[in-house]
Protein backbone atom coordinates (compact mmCIF):
# COMPACT_ATOMS: atom_id res chain seq x y z
CA UNK A 1 0.00 0.00 0.00
CA UNK A 2 1.24 3.53 -0.97
CA UNK A 3 2.43 4.84 2.02
CA UNK A 4 1.16 8.63 0.93
CA UNK A 5 -2.24 7.28 0.39
CA UNK A 6 -2.22 5.70 4.43
CA UNK A 7 -0.15 7.79 6.09
CA UNK A 8 1.26 6.44 9.93
CA UNK A 9 -0.06 7.61 12.99
CA UNK A 10 3.27 9.53 13.48
CA UNK A 11 2.85 11.38 9.90
CA UNK A 12 -0.47 11.81 10.91
CA UNK A 13 0.48 13.55 13.86
CA UNK A 14 2.72 15.57 12.69
CA UNK A 15 0.70 16.67 9.90
CA UNK A 16 -1.88 17.63 12.66
CA UNK A 17 0.53 19.68 14.08
CA UNK A 18 1.22 21.51 11.40
CA UNK A 19 -1.79 22.40 10.39
CA UNK A 20 -1.97 23.67 14.30
CA UNK A 21 0.69 25.53 13.50
CA UNK A 22 -0.28 27.15 10.37
CA UNK A 23 -3.37 27.90 11.95
CA UNK A 24 -2.04 29.75 14.60
CA UNK A 25 0.62 31.72 12.78
CA UNK A 26 -0.61 32.34 9.29
CA UNK A 27 -2.23 35.86 9.34
CA UNK A 28 0.54 36.75 11.60
CA UNK A 29 2.98 35.16 9.60
CA UNK A 30 1.79 36.81 6.75
CA UNK A 31 1.35 40.28 7.99
CA UNK A 32 4.96 40.30 9.37
CA UNK A 33 6.26 39.31 5.41
CA UNK A 34 4.24 41.80 3.90
CA UNK A 35 5.49 44.31 6.12
CA UNK A 36 8.97 43.09 5.34
CA UNK A 37 8.24 43.52 1.65
CA UNK A 38 5.38 45.86 1.05
CA UNK A 39 4.39 44.12 -1.78
CA UNK A 40 1.09 41.75 -1.78
CA UNK A 41 2.05 39.23 -4.16
CA UNK A 42 5.43 38.37 -3.20
CA UNK A 43 4.02 38.72 0.45
CA UNK A 44 1.94 35.51 -0.48
CA UNK A 45 4.18 34.00 -2.53
CA UNK A 46 7.00 34.20 0.51
CA UNK A 47 4.35 33.08 2.79
CA UNK A 48 3.56 29.62 1.19
CA UNK A 49 7.45 29.43 0.16
CA UNK A 50 8.07 29.61 4.37
CA UNK A 51 5.27 26.79 5.05
CA UNK A 52 6.25 24.39 2.30
CA UNK A 53 10.07 24.91 3.40
CA UNK A 54 8.73 24.30 7.27
CA UNK A 55 6.79 21.74 6.27
CA UNK A 56 9.41 20.17 3.89
CA UNK A 57 12.37 20.63 7.02
CA UNK A 58 9.63 19.41 10.10
CA UNK A 59 11.94 16.70 11.13
CA UNK A 60 14.93 18.97 11.60
CA UNK A 61 12.85 20.83 14.03
CA UNK A 62 14.30 20.77 17.42
CA UNK A 63 12.16 22.32 20.00
CA UNK A 64 14.81 22.45 22.45
CA UNK A 65 15.89 25.17 20.32
CA UNK A 66 13.34 27.33 20.59
CA UNK A 67 8.94 27.15 19.63
CA UNK A 68 7.53 26.08 16.41
CA UNK A 69 6.58 29.91 15.82
CA UNK A 70 10.04 31.20 16.45
CA UNK A 71 11.06 28.63 14.22
CA UNK A 72 8.51 29.49 11.39
CA UNK A 73 9.30 32.84 11.71
CA UNK A 74 12.79 32.51 11.27
CA UNK A 75 12.33 30.73 8.19
CA UNK A 76 10.07 33.36 6.56
CA UNK A 77 12.37 35.44 7.90
CA UNK A 78 14.73 34.44 5.67
CA UNK A 79 12.87 33.83 2.67
CA UNK A 80 11.75 37.60 2.98
CA UNK A 81 15.44 38.66 2.84
CA UNK A 82 15.79 36.18 -0.16
CA UNK A 83 13.30 37.95 -2.08
CA UNK A 84 14.87 41.36 -0.89
CA UNK A 85 18.10 40.36 -2.67
CA UNK A 86 16.78 38.82 -5.72
CA UNK A 87 14.50 41.99 -6.16
CA UNK A 88 17.85 44.20 -5.49
CA UNK A 89 19.52 42.19 -8.37
CA UNK A 90 16.27 42.30 -10.48
CA UNK A 91 15.50 45.84 -10.19
CA UNK A 92 12.78 46.95 -7.17
CA UNK A 93 9.14 46.30 -7.54
CA UNK A 94 6.70 49.04 -7.37
CA UNK A 95 4.70 48.61 -3.66
CA UNK A 96 0.85 47.70 -3.91
CA UNK A 97 0.28 47.09 -0.53
CA UNK A 98 -2.86 48.75 -0.39
CA UNK A 99 -4.71 48.89 2.68
CA UNK A 100 -7.50 46.09 3.29
CA UNK A 101 -7.81 46.90 6.81
CA UNK A 102 -11.39 47.28 8.05
CA UNK A 103 -10.91 50.68 7.28
CA UNK A 104 -14.41 51.24 6.41
CA UNK A 105 -15.22 50.22 10.35
CA UNK A 106 -12.48 53.13 11.82
CA UNK A 107 -13.45 56.21 13.72
CA UNK A 108 -11.46 59.34 12.41
CA UNK A 109 -9.85 59.31 15.54
CA UNK A 110 -8.30 55.02 15.13
CA UNK A 111 -7.76 56.54 11.48
CA UNK A 112 -5.67 58.96 11.82
CA UNK A 113 -3.84 57.99 15.04
CA UNK A 114 -2.96 54.55 12.47
CA UNK A 115 -1.67 56.94 10.24
CA UNK A 116 0.51 58.68 12.46
CA UNK A 117 2.00 55.06 13.36
CA UNK A 118 2.01 54.01 10.11
CA UNK A 119 4.76 56.77 9.41
CA UNK A 120 6.61 56.17 12.64
CA UNK A 121 7.33 52.86 11.52
CA UNK A 122 8.66 53.70 7.99
CA UNK A 123 10.39 56.31 9.33
CA UNK A 124 12.26 53.97 11.53
CA UNK A 125 15.40 52.29 11.05
CA UNK A 126 14.56 48.47 9.01
CA UNK A 127 15.90 46.44 11.69
CA UNK A 128 13.94 48.74 14.39
CA UNK A 129 10.71 48.33 12.67
CA UNK A 130 11.60 44.67 12.01
CA UNK A 131 11.65 44.11 15.77
CA UNK A 132 8.36 46.02 16.22
CA UNK A 133 6.72 43.58 13.49
CA UNK A 134 8.19 40.41 15.37
CA UNK A 135 6.72 41.84 18.50
CA UNK A 136 3.59 43.58 17.34
CA UNK A 137 2.32 41.63 14.36
CA UNK A 138 4.45 37.93 15.15
CA UNK A 139 3.26 38.23 19.07
CA UNK A 140 6.63 36.62 19.78
CA UNK A 141 7.92 36.31 23.41
CA UNK A 142 11.13 38.04 24.10
CA UNK A 143 12.78 34.37 23.45
CA UNK A 144 11.22 33.93 20.16
CA UNK A 145 12.40 37.25 18.59
CA UNK A 146 16.23 36.37 19.71
CA UNK A 147 15.84 33.29 18.09
CA UNK A 148 14.39 34.72 15.12
CA UNK A 149 17.20 37.78 15.12
CA UNK A 150 19.98 35.23 16.16
CA UNK A 151 20.88 37.30 19.85
CA UNK A 152 20.53 36.80 23.44
CA UNK A 153 17.23 37.33 24.88
CA UNK A 154 18.38 40.32 27.13
CA UNK A 155 19.75 41.30 23.61
CA UNK A 156 16.75 40.94 21.98
CA UNK A 157 14.72 43.36 25.00
CA UNK A 158 16.81 45.89 24.56
CA UNK A 159 16.32 46.22 20.87
CA UNK A 160 12.79 46.19 21.96
CA UNK A 161 12.80 48.68 24.21
CA UNK A 162 15.00 51.01 22.38
CA UNK A 163 12.24 50.60 19.05
CA UNK A 164 9.63 51.28 20.63
CA UNK A 165 11.02 54.39 22.48
CA UNK A 166 12.24 55.32 18.76
CA UNK A 167 8.48 54.58 17.64
CA UNK A 168 7.16 56.60 19.91
CA UNK A 169 9.46 59.55 18.63
CA UNK A 170 8.55 58.94 15.21
CA UNK A 171 5.01 59.29 16.30
CA UNK A 172 5.02 62.31 18.19
CA UNK A 173 7.31 63.98 14.88
CA UNK A 174 4.84 62.46 12.65
CA UNK A 175 1.61 64.25 14.65
CA UNK B 1 24.59 50.06 33.85
CA UNK B 2 25.24 46.91 31.62
CA UNK B 3 24.83 47.34 27.39
CA UNK B 4 21.43 44.71 27.88
CA UNK B 5 20.10 45.05 30.99
CA UNK B 6 17.13 46.87 31.04
CA UNK B 7 15.65 49.92 33.46
CA UNK B 8 13.28 48.32 35.82
CA UNK B 9 10.19 50.93 34.31
CA UNK B 10 11.65 49.16 30.98
CA UNK B 11 11.43 45.64 32.31
CA UNK B 12 8.21 46.48 33.42
CA UNK B 13 6.51 48.12 30.19
CA UNK B 14 8.08 44.88 28.04
CA UNK B 15 5.91 42.66 30.60
CA UNK B 16 2.94 45.16 29.58
CA UNK B 17 3.51 44.51 26.28
CA UNK B 18 3.23 40.76 26.88
CA UNK B 19 0.28 40.82 28.72
CA UNK B 20 -1.51 43.99 26.25
CA UNK B 21 -0.49 40.82 23.36
CA UNK B 22 -2.08 38.66 25.47
CA UNK B 23 -5.06 40.65 26.12
CA UNK B 24 -4.81 40.37 29.54
CA UNK B 25 -5.56 43.50 31.74
CA UNK B 26 -2.88 46.11 32.06
CA UNK B 27 -2.41 49.50 33.94
CA UNK B 28 -3.45 52.84 33.06
CA UNK B 29 0.01 53.75 33.15
CA UNK B 30 0.47 51.60 30.06
CA UNK B 31 -2.95 52.13 27.84
CA UNK B 32 -0.41 54.38 25.49
CA UNK B 33 1.40 51.58 24.81
CA UNK B 34 -1.81 49.49 24.39
CA UNK B 35 -2.52 51.81 21.84
CA UNK B 36 0.17 51.93 20.24
CA UNK B 37 0.03 47.99 19.48
CA UNK B 38 -3.60 48.27 17.88
CA UNK B 39 -2.62 50.68 15.87
CA UNK B 40 0.34 48.40 14.26
CA UNK B 41 -1.76 45.81 14.31
CA UNK B 42 -4.53 47.44 13.11
CA UNK B 43 -2.57 48.86 9.86
CA UNK B 44 -0.96 45.43 9.39
CA UNK B 45 -1.58 43.66 6.02
CA UNK B 46 -4.21 41.57 6.20
CA UNK B 47 -3.78 38.02 4.28
CA UNK B 48 -6.59 37.61 1.70
CA UNK B 49 -9.12 35.26 2.02
CA UNK B 50 -8.87 33.41 -1.80
CA UNK B 51 -4.84 33.63 -1.03
CA UNK B 52 -5.62 32.02 2.45
CA UNK B 53 -7.90 29.31 1.54
CA UNK B 54 -5.73 28.46 -1.06
CA UNK B 55 -2.80 28.14 1.38
CA UNK B 56 -4.55 26.01 3.44
CA UNK B 57 -6.00 23.28 0.61
CA UNK B 58 -2.29 23.19 0.52
CA UNK B 59 -1.47 23.00 3.89
CA UNK B 60 -4.36 20.03 3.70
CA UNK B 61 -2.59 18.29 0.46
CA UNK B 62 0.60 18.38 2.24
CA UNK B 63 1.95 20.59 -0.05
CA UNK B 64 1.85 17.68 -2.73
CA UNK B 65 1.90 18.91 -6.23
CA UNK B 66 -0.62 17.34 -8.33
CA UNK B 67 0.10 17.52 -11.75
CA UNK B 68 3.64 16.54 -11.57
CA UNK B 69 4.55 12.59 -11.28
CA UNK B 70 6.85 12.18 -8.90
CA UNK B 71 9.92 9.58 -8.85
CA UNK B 72 9.61 7.03 -6.37
CA UNK B 73 11.60 8.48 -3.45
CA UNK B 74 15.14 7.17 -3.24
CA UNK B 75 15.78 6.62 0.73
CA UNK B 76 19.40 7.97 0.29
CA UNK B 77 20.99 7.35 3.45
CA UNK B 78 20.18 3.44 3.24
CA UNK B 79 21.23 3.73 -0.75
CA UNK B 80 24.26 5.82 0.79
CA UNK B 81 24.84 2.72 3.16
CA UNK B 82 24.09 0.20 1.11
CA UNK B 83 26.76 1.30 -1.50
CA UNK B 84 29.64 2.09 0.92
CA UNK B 85 28.87 -1.71 2.83
CA UNK B 86 29.29 -2.96 -0.60
CA UNK B 87 32.55 -1.24 -1.88
CA UNK B 88 33.78 -2.20 1.48
CA UNK B 89 32.74 -6.13 0.93
CA UNK B 90 34.21 -5.94 -2.31
CA UNK B 91 37.77 -4.34 -1.01
CA UNK B 92 37.86 -6.82 1.34
CA UNK B 93 37.36 -9.48 -0.52
CA UNK B 94 39.83 -8.41 -3.28
CA UNK B 95 42.45 -7.78 -0.65
CA UNK B 96 41.93 -11.22 1.08
CA UNK B 97 42.17 -13.15 -2.11
CA UNK B 98 39.24 -14.92 -2.75
CA UNK B 99 38.16 -13.46 -5.71
CA UNK B 100 41.90 -13.81 -7.27
CA UNK B 101 42.06 -16.88 -6.04
CA UNK B 102 45.47 -16.15 -4.81
CA UNK B 103 45.81 -19.12 -1.87
CA UNK B 104 48.11 -18.36 1.04
CA UNK B 105 50.53 -21.15 1.93
CA UNK B 106 51.20 -19.74 5.26
CA UNK B 107 49.12 -22.36 7.43
CA UNK B 108 48.67 -25.14 4.82
CA UNK B 109 50.98 -28.14 4.21
CA UNK B 110 51.51 -28.18 0.61
CA UNK B 111 52.36 -31.14 -1.35
CA UNK B 112 56.16 -30.97 -1.92
CA UNK B 113 56.98 -31.43 -6.22
CA UNK B 114 59.52 -30.89 -8.11
CA UNK B 115 59.66 -27.78 -9.60
CA UNK B 116 61.52 -27.98 -12.58
CA UNK B 117 60.36 -26.27 -15.78
CA UNK B 118 61.46 -27.92 -18.73
CA UNK B 119 62.22 -31.75 -16.78
CA UNK B 120 60.03 -34.29 -17.24
CA UNK B 121 61.19 -35.67 -14.71
CA UNK B 122 59.63 -35.29 -11.15
CA UNK B 123 62.28 -38.19 -9.21
CA UNK B 124 64.94 -35.15 -9.38
CA UNK B 125 66.28 -31.77 -10.11
CA UNK B 126 69.21 -32.81 -12.34
CA UNK B 127 68.41 -34.57 -15.10
CA UNK B 128 71.80 -35.42 -17.35
CA UNK B 129 71.97 -35.11 -20.60
CA UNK B 130 73.90 -38.06 -22.18
CA UNK B 131 74.15 -41.49 -20.15
CA UNK B 132 77.92 -40.47 -19.59
CA UNK B 133 77.02 -37.33 -17.50
CA UNK B 134 74.19 -39.09 -15.47
CA UNK B 135 76.05 -38.96 -12.14
CA UNK B 136 77.53 -35.27 -12.99
CA UNK B 137 76.50 -33.36 -9.75
CA UNK B 138 77.72 -36.58 -7.38
CA UNK B 139 81.68 -35.18 -7.38
CA UNK B 140 82.99 -38.42 -5.62
CA UNK B 141 81.70 -40.50 -9.23
CA UNK B 142 82.12 -39.53 -12.81
CA UNK B 143 83.31 -36.90 -14.94
CA UNK B 144 83.16 -34.41 -12.13
CA UNK B 145 85.58 -36.28 -10.61
CA UNK B 146 88.17 -36.72 -12.92
CA UNK B 147 87.89 -32.82 -13.15
CA UNK B 148 88.91 -32.71 -9.73
CA UNK B 149 92.02 -34.04 -11.35
CA UNK B 150 93.73 -31.45 -13.42
CA UNK B 151 94.52 -32.94 -16.74
CA UNK B 152 92.58 -35.64 -16.38
CA UNK B 153 90.89 -36.50 -19.79
CA UNK B 154 87.40 -36.10 -20.65
CA UNK B 155 84.99 -33.96 -19.06
CA UNK B 156 81.61 -32.89 -17.96
CA UNK B 157 79.73 -31.60 -20.88
CA UNK B 158 76.57 -29.09 -20.37
CA UNK B 159 72.84 -29.63 -19.35
CA UNK B 160 70.95 -30.73 -22.36
CA UNK B 161 69.01 -28.18 -24.00
CA UNK B 162 65.86 -30.04 -21.96
CA UNK B 163 67.58 -30.32 -18.92
CA UNK B 164 67.29 -28.21 -15.89
CA UNK B 165 69.46 -28.28 -12.42
CA UNK B 166 66.83 -26.53 -10.21
CA UNK B 167 68.19 -25.47 -6.43
CA UNK B 168 65.28 -25.82 -3.73
CA UNK B 169 64.99 -24.50 -0.69
CA UNK B 170 61.84 -24.84 2.14
CA UNK B 171 61.32 -23.57 5.29
CA UNK B 172 59.03 -25.24 7.95
CA UNK B 173 57.85 -23.70 11.22
CA UNK B 174 56.04 -26.02 13.64
CA UNK B 175 54.16 -26.02 16.73
CA UNK B 176 54.28 -28.47 19.29
CA UNK B 177 53.04 -28.12 23.47
CA UNK B 178 56.34 -26.96 25.73
CA UNK B 179 56.89 -30.65 26.87
CA UNK B 180 57.14 -31.78 23.44
CA UNK B 181 60.11 -29.86 21.90
CA UNK B 182 62.69 -32.01 22.51
CA UNK B 183 60.58 -35.07 21.28
CA UNK B 184 59.93 -33.16 18.35
CA UNK B 185 63.83 -32.18 17.13
CA UNK B 186 64.81 -35.93 18.16
CA UNK B 187 61.82 -36.61 15.68
CA UNK B 188 63.06 -34.26 12.94
CA UNK B 189 66.80 -35.69 12.99
CA UNK B 190 65.49 -38.57 12.34
CA UNK B 191 63.30 -37.81 9.95
CA UNK B 192 66.06 -36.23 8.26
CA UNK B 193 68.62 -39.02 8.43
CA UNK B 194 65.87 -41.70 7.22
CA UNK B 195 65.37 -39.19 4.00
CA UNK B 196 69.19 -39.77 3.31
CA UNK B 197 69.99 -35.85 4.56
CA UNK B 198 72.38 -34.50 6.57
CA UNK B 199 71.87 -31.70 9.80
CA UNK B 200 73.74 -28.99 8.88
CA UNK B 201 73.06 -26.95 12.02
CA UNK B 202 70.62 -27.24 14.59
CA UNK B 203 69.77 -25.45 18.25
CA UNK B 204 67.63 -26.78 20.49
CA UNK B 205 66.76 -24.55 24.11
CA UNK B 206 63.99 -26.31 26.13
CA UNK B 207 62.97 -23.43 28.71
CA UNK B 208 59.23 -23.99 29.23
CA UNK B 209 57.56 -22.27 27.11
CA UNK B 210 60.15 -20.24 25.85
CA UNK B 211 61.42 -23.46 24.25
CA UNK B 212 62.20 -23.48 20.83
CA UNK B 213 64.23 -25.77 18.39
CA UNK B 214 65.58 -25.13 14.98
CA UNK B 215 67.04 -27.31 12.39
CA UNK B 216 69.10 -26.32 9.02
CA UNK B 217 68.45 -29.89 6.83
CA UNK B 218 70.36 -30.67 3.61
CA UNK B 219 68.38 -33.40 1.66
CA UNK B 220 68.49 -35.38 -1.88
CA UNK B 221 66.25 -32.68 -4.19
CA UNK B 222 64.38 -36.20 -4.50
CA UNK B 223 63.61 -37.29 -0.89
CA UNK B 224 62.40 -33.18 0.28
CA UNK B 225 59.04 -33.70 -0.21
CA UNK B 226 59.05 -36.93 1.68
CA UNK B 227 60.91 -35.08 4.46
CA UNK B 228 58.14 -32.36 4.63
CA UNK B 229 55.07 -35.03 4.59
CA UNK B 230 57.29 -36.38 7.64
CA UNK B 231 58.18 -33.63 9.25
CA UNK B 232 54.75 -32.04 9.03
CA UNK B 233 53.17 -34.81 11.21
CA UNK B 234 55.73 -34.68 13.95
CA UNK B 235 53.56 -31.12 15.18
CA UNK B 236 51.07 -28.80 13.90
CA UNK B 237 52.36 -26.33 10.84
CA UNK B 238 52.61 -23.35 11.77
CA UNK B 239 53.87 -21.99 8.24
CA UNK B 240 55.61 -23.72 4.92
CA UNK B 241 57.66 -22.08 2.57
CA UNK B 242 59.17 -23.12 -0.55
CA UNK B 243 61.40 -21.79 -3.05
CA UNK B 244 63.48 -23.03 -6.33
CA UNK B 245 65.87 -21.91 -8.33
CA UNK B 246 66.88 -22.24 -11.81
CA UNK B 247 70.74 -22.55 -11.84
CA UNK B 248 71.13 -24.67 -15.39
CA UNK B 249 73.09 -21.17 -16.80
CA UNK B 250 74.91 -20.90 -13.94
CA UNK B 251 75.76 -24.69 -14.04
CA UNK B 252 76.80 -24.42 -18.48
CA UNK B 253 78.77 -21.42 -17.79
CA UNK B 254 81.18 -23.30 -15.29
CA UNK B 255 81.03 -25.93 -17.22
CA UNK B 256 82.14 -24.09 -20.32
CA UNK B 257 84.53 -22.10 -18.51
CA UNK B 258 86.43 -25.52 -17.05
CA UNK B 259 86.23 -27.05 -20.22
CA UNK B 260 88.00 -24.21 -21.98
CA UNK B 261 90.73 -23.78 -18.90
CA UNK B 262 91.07 -27.81 -19.66
CA UNK B 263 91.89 -27.30 -22.96
CA UNK B 264 94.11 -24.77 -22.86
CA UNK B 265 96.03 -26.62 -20.17
CA UNK B 266 96.32 -29.25 -23.07
CA UNK B 267 97.71 -27.50 -25.12
CA UNK B 268 100.46 -26.02 -22.86
CA UNK B 269 101.52 -29.52 -22.15
CA UNK B 270 101.71 -29.67 -25.88
CA UNK B 271 103.45 -26.81 -26.50
CA UNK B 272 105.59 -27.94 -23.47
CA UNK B 273 106.71 -31.13 -24.66
CA UNK B 274 107.95 -29.26 -28.04
CA UNK B 275 109.90 -26.68 -26.31
CA UNK B 276 113.70 -26.43 -27.10
CA UNK B 277 114.88 -24.10 -24.79
CA UNK B 278 114.63 -24.31 -20.82
CA UNK B 279 113.37 -20.79 -20.79
CA UNK B 280 110.67 -21.83 -22.78
CA UNK B 281 109.73 -25.04 -20.62
CA UNK B 282 110.14 -22.62 -17.45
CA UNK B 283 107.58 -20.26 -18.68
CA UNK B 284 105.11 -22.28 -20.19
CA UNK B 285 105.32 -24.53 -16.89
CA UNK B 286 104.48 -21.33 -15.15
CA UNK B 287 101.16 -20.64 -16.98
CA UNK B 288 100.43 -24.68 -16.25
CA UNK B 289 101.19 -23.63 -12.74
CA UNK B 290 98.72 -20.75 -12.64
CA UNK B 291 95.84 -22.83 -15.00
CA UNK B 292 95.78 -25.15 -12.52
CA UNK B 293 95.04 -23.09 -9.76
CA UNK B 294 92.06 -21.23 -12.02
CA UNK B 295 90.69 -24.94 -13.40
CA UNK B 296 90.77 -25.98 -9.21
CA UNK B 297 88.60 -23.08 -8.86
CA UNK B 298 86.35 -23.66 -11.53
CA UNK B 299 86.00 -27.10 -10.57
CA UNK B 300 85.14 -26.45 -7.35
CA UNK B 301 82.16 -24.06 -9.17
CA UNK B 302 81.13 -26.91 -10.61
CA UNK B 303 81.07 -28.78 -7.82
CA UNK B 304 78.89 -26.21 -5.70
CA UNK B 305 76.18 -26.02 -7.96
CA UNK B 306 76.41 -29.56 -8.60
CA UNK B 307 75.76 -30.31 -5.05
CA UNK B 308 73.06 -27.32 -4.97
CA UNK B 309 71.08 -28.78 -7.30
CA UNK B 310 70.79 -32.22 -5.84
CA UNK B 311 70.80 -31.41 -2.71
CA UNK B 312 67.49 -29.25 -1.35
CA UNK B 313 68.24 -26.96 2.01
CA UNK B 314 65.34 -27.46 4.83
CA UNK B 315 65.09 -24.44 7.74
CA UNK B 316 62.90 -26.17 10.59
CA UNK B 317 61.88 -23.95 13.64
CA UNK B 318 59.88 -25.62 16.25
CA UNK B 319 58.06 -23.37 18.46
CA UNK B 320 56.26 -23.89 21.97
CA UNK B 321 52.32 -23.75 21.33
CA UNK B 322 51.76 -20.43 23.33
CA UNK B 323 54.26 -18.82 21.16
CA UNK B 324 52.47 -19.59 17.66
CA UNK B 325 49.68 -19.10 19.36
CA UNK B 326 49.59 -15.13 18.62
CA UNK B 327 50.36 -15.40 14.81
CA UNK B 328 48.58 -18.75 13.86
CA UNK B 329 46.11 -21.72 15.18
CA UNK B 330 45.76 -25.15 14.16
CA UNK B 331 43.14 -27.14 13.36
CA UNK B 332 40.04 -25.64 10.56
CA UNK B 333 38.16 -23.64 13.70
CA UNK B 334 41.30 -22.30 14.43
CA UNK B 335 42.14 -21.38 10.65
CA UNK B 336 38.58 -20.57 10.35
CA UNK B 337 38.97 -17.64 13.19
CA UNK B 338 42.61 -16.95 11.55
CA UNK B 339 41.09 -15.95 8.75
CA UNK B 340 38.12 -14.27 9.83
CA UNK B 341 40.51 -11.71 12.13
CA UNK B 342 42.52 -11.27 8.76
CA UNK B 343 39.70 -10.28 6.87
CA UNK B 344 38.47 -8.18 9.99
CA UNK B 345 42.09 -6.75 9.88
CA UNK B 346 41.65 -5.96 6.37
CA UNK B 347 38.43 -4.06 7.09
CA UNK B 348 39.96 -2.12 9.69
CA UNK B 349 42.58 -0.88 7.63
CA UNK B 350 40.28 0.37 4.58
CA UNK B 351 37.66 1.82 7.06
CA UNK B 352 40.95 3.46 8.42
CA UNK B 353 41.92 4.67 5.34
CA UNK B 354 38.52 5.85 4.12
CA UNK B 355 38.47 7.82 7.52
CA UNK B 356 41.38 8.87 6.55
CA UNK B 357 40.00 10.50 3.54
CA UNK B 358 36.66 11.31 4.12
CA UNK B 359 37.36 13.37 7.67
CA UNK B 360 39.52 16.14 5.60
CA UNK B 361 36.71 15.77 2.92
CA UNK B 362 33.75 16.42 5.53
CA UNK B 363 35.86 19.27 7.13
CA UNK B 364 36.41 20.67 4.08
CA UNK B 365 32.55 20.27 2.87
CA UNK B 366 31.69 21.83 6.49
CA UNK B 367 33.97 24.37 6.42
CA UNK B 368 32.82 25.23 2.88
CA UNK B 369 29.04 25.00 4.04
CA UNK B 370 29.24 27.26 6.91
CA UNK B 371 31.17 29.96 4.96
CA UNK B 372 28.83 30.11 2.36
CA UNK B 373 25.57 30.01 4.95
CA UNK B 374 27.44 32.98 7.20
CA UNK B 375 28.00 35.08 3.66
CA UNK B 376 24.64 34.08 2.43
CA UNK B 377 23.05 35.40 5.91
CA UNK B 378 25.25 38.88 6.00
CA UNK B 379 24.23 38.85 1.80
CA UNK B 380 20.12 38.74 3.63
CA UNK B 381 20.71 41.16 5.97
CA UNK B 382 22.76 43.94 3.91
CA UNK B 383 20.01 43.69 1.50
CA UNK B 384 17.13 44.08 4.11
CA UNK B 385 19.78 46.96 5.17
CA UNK B 386 19.16 48.38 1.79
CA UNK B 387 15.70 47.59 1.39
CA UNK B 388 15.09 50.71 3.66
CA UNK B 389 16.32 53.20 0.87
Amino acid sequence: MNATLAPTPRAQRSGAQFEALYRSCADDLYAYVASLLRDRSAAEDVTALAFERAYRRRALFDLRRGSARAWLFGIARNAALDELRRRQRVGPLVGDLADQSAQAEDDDEFAERRLVVREGLAALDPREREVILLKFVGRLSNAELARVLGCSESNAGTRLHRAIKQLREACHAAQ
Amino acid sequence: MPRNELSPAAQAELEALDAILARAPVGEEHLELAALVDSVRGDAPRIDPAFAAQLEARVRARFRRPSRRRAPRIAWPAAAGSLVALALGALVLVSSGVLSGTKTQSHALVPATTVAPRSSSTGGAFKPAAPSAGSAPRASTGPLAALAAPGAAGGAANLGPGSRLVARASSLTLVAAAGRIQTVANAVVASTEHAGGIVESSSVSVRGLASHASFKLSVPSSKLGGLISSLSTLAGVLSLNQATTDITNSYNKAQAKLAAERAERSALIKALAAATTRAQQQSIEAEITALDGKIALATDRVQALAAKGHNATVSVDVRTAAAGASSGRSGPLGRALDDSLAVLDVALVIALVAFAIILPIALCGLAVWWSAATLRQRARERAFAASAT
